[in-house]
């Protein structure tokens, strides 16, 4: 993780920690560090790793079991996913099709262009798309 | 031990110059504060307060609840830790680590040579032989090594190579963590330490500019570049803390939140959005060559 | 209400209640002052065994040889150790989170040891002049005309330290009002900074513990419980100021 690339550094925490929840790096239930652990590793300040974990807890995806310390609360991997279908247009579509337009592209040829690298990725794809599983 | 600092209507005055103006701030115990501003902004004299090396010329400052100014307890249980180090120069490096084992109530030995050996300080020289790096590096190990509950840097770094200041980021991040203290840093290389940094004050022109936590200060800064007519548009009547323009393109830094809202409408609107370093939002924030108002103070 | 404090501190682990103490201070402040002094003085010693050596070889001599090395100038070495109160130890120890009245403290122990082993250093050396004088047969004689008796040894002893310690408090005062003043100021309190200096000289015998100022009015030598007590009072009034001027001063970063 590079912490000044201008990004406020616990959002970039928080990234990494929604990325690795839906990709499966953190199971529901798994225990995930602690915030000295976090700090300590990433030498940054235990302060800014809290409130990474605070944003994930209002976000219900991780939650606090006394004593013991911050775990992914189960589902959270589907809701991170499903909210990130909701934003899928706005957020990877949208500067797609703005782009596209710049170039001068009709919709129709961002379509055909989906489609060839679709098929370029599809070896790939196979290997390590878990929701593709049965 | 992590003592809270309270500093009500601090004046400082060297003659006719006003180092610090009516300054009131309180800083909670525990935290590692980090202390930004110009040269010449009151950074030091601030510090040197708080050390008890200086009166103030009015107000009140309190360490932990009490007065440090010749304070015994405070006194030995604050360090500051200077640019030159305050050393005296015919000493050598030994004695000097000596003298500061001989006076630090919670003074680590131990710890202090580890420093020395990562910082690569040798041990025989004289202070006044030392490479100003070196003598930083010493300053830094005395300052470390005493483990005072409250332990100020005041640009601790100058003349310290990269490498070495990594490790002193590395060691203060460390030993705060496994012994929590009260420590504030003055540094002009802020995107460096922002990391390890808990809460922020800018001091501009003797006063406070801003007073927030740093991950606030981080997120409290957007840059939108763009066509100059749609930039404006978009922006409205945000906060604008700089603007450049080269052409027909205008890069404008906000003091908002970048946040959702904010990225689709500037999607929307054809203008690049994004973030910028805490350094990038400080030189923005005290560019303006005024006296800060009050709407910019947090 | 400190003993409290201490009380609750010492349970407190890597502590080290009892610092900074004011032993640790003024072993620091001392060992500091004498690590030159010292030196000065040896080399003063040495210079004066390899002369009266000399003279031994070669000639005679019908005065004291001992009492130029050590009745005048060693005063001013001395003084020079009692500036760099403020200029050295003011903040290396301040630096190290003792108060100033720590400083002050730790000084005006330094100035009392000083003070002692100057003093013995100079009695010593009239001693055992005395006793090679004896020897060869020369004369111990004195700058104002007399001869050393063993009696005023005893004098030098009590005055001395008195003299030595004046002239630190002196060169404190002097330092402090330059630090604290700028070079304009520190002119200006020159005169009263030498006050300790000066009276001493008025109250202590001239021709072995005193040094004649010339603008010092003779006044013959004072009986010697009088000067003691004199100057015992006036090194302590000095020391009072110096102490109230020391809690005042700014710890000012070199850069």
């Amino acid at each position: 993780m590079r912490f000044n690339d201008g990004t406020p550094i616990y959002r970039q925490i928080a990234g990494q920690l929604r990325e690795d929840i839906v990709e499966g790096l953190l199971a529901d239930d798994e225990q995930v560090m602690s915030t000295n652990q976090y700090a300590s590793f990433h030498r940054i300040n235990p302060a800014t790793v809290a409130k990474a974990f605070q944003e994930l807890v209002d976000e219900d995806l991780i939650f606090k079991k006394r004593g013991l310390g911050m775990f992914v609360r189960p589902g959270a991997q589907e809701r991170l996913r499903a909210h990130r279908r909701a934003r899928f247009i706005d957020d990877r579509i949208a500067p797609v099709l703005a782009e596209a337009e710049r170039l001068g592209m009709t919709v129709d040829q961002v379509v055909d262009a989906v489609r060839s690298a679709a098929d370029r990725r599809t070896p790939t794809r196979r290997r390590t798309q878990g929701a593709d599983r049965p | 031990m992590t003592p809270a600092i309270e500093i009500t209507g601090l004046d400082v005055r060297f003659g006719a110059t006003r180092a610090i103006d009516d300054v009131s701030l309180s800083l909670t115990g525990g935290t590692i504060v980090g202390l930004l501003g110009r040269n010449g902004a009151g950074k030091s004299t601030m510090l040197s307060v708080l050390a008890g090396f200086r009166r103030p010329t009015s107000g009140t400052v309190r360490v932990d609840r009490a007065d440090p100014y010749e304070h015994r307890r405070l006194m030995s249980d604050t360090c500051l830790v200077r640019p030159d180090g305050d050393l005296e120069g015919s000493l050598t490096v030994d004695d000097a680590l000596a003298i500061a084992a001989a006076l630090r109530p919670r003074w680590d030995d131990e710890y202090a040579g580890h420093l020395v050996e990562r910082l690569e300080i040798p041990k025989r020289t004289r202070v006044d032989a030392l490479s100003r790096g070196q003598r930083s590096a010493l300053a830094v190990t005395i300052g470390m090594a005493s483990r005072a509950p409250l332990t100020m840097f005041d640009e601790p770094h100058l003349g310290m190579d990269a490498p070495s200041r990594y490790a002193f980021y590395d060691e203060l991040l460390a030993d705060y963590l496994a012994h929590p203290r009260t420590v504030i840093v003055s540094t002009h290389l802020i995107d460096e330490i922002a990391g390890v940094l808990e809460d922020v004050v800018i001091l501009h022109h003797g006063r406070v500019l801003a007073h927030r936590a740093a991950a606030d200060l981080q997120a409290d800064g957007v840059e939108l570049t763009g066509p100059a007519s749609r930039v404006d548009a978009l922006v409205g009547d945000l906060p604008v803390l700089s603007a450049r323009s080269i052409g027909s393109t205008t890069s404008v830094v906000v003091d908002a939140r970048l946040d959702d809202t904010l990225r689709d409408r500037a999607a929307a609107a054809g203008v690049d959005v994004g973030p910028i370093p805490l350094q990038d939002l400080f030189v923005s924030m005290t560019s303006t060559t005024g006296m800060p108002s009050k709407e910019h103070v947090a | 209400m400190m003993e409290t404090i201490q009380t609750t501190h010492r349970t407190e682990a890597g502590l080290d209640s009892r610092k900074p103490a004011v032993a640790d201070a003024a072993s620091i402040v001392t060992y500091g002052h004498l690590s030159w002094l010292g030196w000065v003085w040896v080399v003063a010693s040495a210079i004066y065994a390899i002369v009266i050596a000399a003279v031994a070889r070669w000639g005679e001599v019908d005065h004291s040889l001992w009492q130029p090395v050590v009745a005048g100038w060693q005063r001013w070495v001395v003084f020079a150790a009692g500036v760099t109160t403020t200029t050295t130890f003011l903040r290396m120890l301040v630096r190290n989170g003792a108060t100033r009245a720590l400083v002050s403290t730790a000084s005006t122990i330094s100035m009392a040891v000083i003070a002692a082993i100057g003093t013995a250093v100079i009695v010593v050396g009239y001693a055992i002049e005395k006793v090679v004088y004896a020897e060869t047969g020369w004369v111990q004689g004195l700058e104002d005309g007399g001869v050393l008796g063993w009696d005023d040894l005893w004098l030098v002893a009590v005055e001395m330290p008195i003299a030595l310690a004046a002239y630190f408090v002196s060169g404190w005062l002097i330092g402090a009002g330059f630090y604290r003043f700028g070079v304009a100021g520190g002119l200006a309190l020159l005169l009263p900074a030498l006050l300790p200096a000066a009276l001493t000289e008025l109250v202590t015998n001239k021709d072995l513990a005193g040094v004649d100022l010339g603008v010092v009015p003779e006044m013959g030598a004072p009986p010697l419980a009088l000067a003691a007590v004199a100057g015992v009072a006036i090194v302590a009034v000095g020391v009072l100021i110096a102490r109230r001027v020391t809690s005042e001063l700014s710890i000012r970063s070199s850069i």
